[in-house]
């Protein structure tokens, strides 16, 4: 075992062992209650009230593989439109969902078709509103860029993009659409600061399914990735003062 | 119930890749080998499979969206163009590869460019849409780092005080983008053990 592949193990023991003490003994609704992140709250008042006007939302996941180096962002966008579409599909007007990888594009297909089964309208499923616009970061964009054209009034762009995205959000904003976006790149961050009328970033990313979700177990998963955070900082910070005074 | 057999399978898989990964020398890192090269070649299946898909999709549209009809055909014209291209003088032909590479490249640079022209617009309106303090620090750090990372200083510095000054503001980005980057890298840890204790289950469709 060499060291990364050490401190990768330490990591994941250490998390496991915190989740699960966070998760059986702590108090539920007095410490495991999230902090509301802003811009959530804000899309989610948004959606609602295009929802009530029979408006679409497009949801967009991005073009990282699930087994690529950024396919943490992919999932976590799964599970952010498996909410969101929940909550929409059986609306006048359904969502459109969009993706730029093989492999996201029958994740999200079998989801939604998931969602129509349970509510009894499998005859209602359109895999026209559900597919893979571009294999490349820009065909993606391009692809995904005239369905903001079928009166759409939100979107969330959630997963993994570059700077690239900016295109779409840039269309969003001529077209009055409302957009919600997060990446795990820092390119895409800064773009999307400039642009997007609510952005996430850096870990906000990873908790938006805890917090739509408002599972218990994703509840603690969050607490203990704060937890960590802070022991990383802590850690950083102590070994720059050790440095400093000659220690190490 | 397809999903229990499911969630067994994904966190079985998931245990026998991490312990691959732990013990390089081991049984489940030969295990752990294939089941990566079965992974790669599924993902390119559920590629064709898209791609069929996106196809269906635009023939589709050509029909029952008469007013976004003409994109849908340029997009069917050009892939069927490419797409026969390549059967016929084969991906690593010169011809075909001057060829594609010079669509793509030509469309992907005017994106860019329209790209550029759009986050210069965003920057002026910058102040309307994040009137926060965040709005304020993103707007004095563009000005600020345009100029010292630009190469003005550089080549301009006269005062030998504003070296040192020069040096601590040059690392800050440095800083924030391995700040940024740590959280990023912690959140993307956690999100796969989400997976693969069976918190998470992208898979249960």
């Amino acid at each position: 075992m060499d060291n990364f592949q050490f401190n990768l193990a330490f990591f994941i023991i250490i998390f496991l062992i915190l989740a699960l003490i966070i998760f059986f003994l702590f108090d539920r609704k007095k410490f495991l209650r999230i902090r509301p992140l802003q811009a959530l709250v804000q899309f989610k008042k948004v959606f609602g009230f295009s929802i009530e006007q029979g408006k679409r939302m497009h949801i967009s996941l991005g073009w990282s593989k699930i087994e690529g180096a950024t396919g943490a962002a992919s999932l976590v966008a799964l599970d952010s439109m498996a909410t969101y579409a929940q909550q929409s599909l059986l609306g006048d007007r359904p969502p459109i969902i969009t993706n730029g990888s093989g492999d996201l594009t029958l994740l999200s297909q079998d989801i939604i078709k998931k969602y129509y089964r349970e509510n009894n309208a499998i005859e209602r499923y359109n895999d026209s509103r559900v597919f893979l616009s571009g294999i490349s970061p820009y065909s993606y964009v391009a692809g995904s860029m005239p369905i903001l054209n079928q009166d759409v009034a939100t979107q969330s762009i959630i997963g993994h993009y570059g700077p690239e995205a900016g295109l779409l959000v840039e269309a969003g904003l001529r077209k009055d659409v409302f957009t919600l976006a997060a990446t795990d790149s820092l390119a895409g961050q800064a773009t999307m600061f400039a642009l997007a009328d609510e952005v996430l970033i850096g870990e906000e990313l990873f908790a938006i399914s805890p917090i739509i979700d408002e599972k218990a177990v994703n509840n603690a998963s969050l607490h203990t990735q704060d937890l960590l955070r802070y022991l990383a900082i802590f850690g950083l910070i102590l070994s720059a003062l050790l440095k400093l005074v000659g220690i190490i | 119930m397809k999903s229990i057999p499911v969630t067994i399978l994904a966190i079985f898989s998931g245990l026998i890749v991490l312990a691959g990964f732990f013990f390089p020398n081991s049984f489940a890192a030969i295990i752990r080998t294939y089941a990566l090269e079965m992974a790669i070649i599924l993902a390119a299946f559920a590629s064709l499979i898209a791609i069929t898909n996106l196809i269906i999709v635009h023939w589709n549209k050509i029909f029952s969206e008469p007013d976004q009809s003409i994109y849908s055909a340029v997009f069917l014209v050009g892939f069927l163009c490419i797409f026969f291209a390549g059967i016929i003088f084969s991906p690593a032909n010169s011809f075909f590869s001057r060829l594609s590479s010079s669509v793509i490249f030509t469309v992907e640079s005017s994106l860019l460019a329209l790209l550029g022209l759009s986050l210069a617009i965003a920057c002026f309106k910058l102040f309307q849409k994040r009137k926060g303090v965040l709005g304020i620090i993103f707007g004095i750090s563009t000005i600020v780092f345009l100029l010292t990372l630009g190469g003005f200083f550089s080549t301009n510095i006269q005062f030998s005080f504003l070296k040192p000054i020069l040096a601590v503001l040059n690392s800050l980005p440095l800083a924030g983008a391995r700040g940024i980057l740590l959280g990023i890298s912690i959140g993307a840890i956690v999100t796969g053990l989400r997976v693969l204790i069976g918190a998470d289950r992208p898979y249960s469709g």
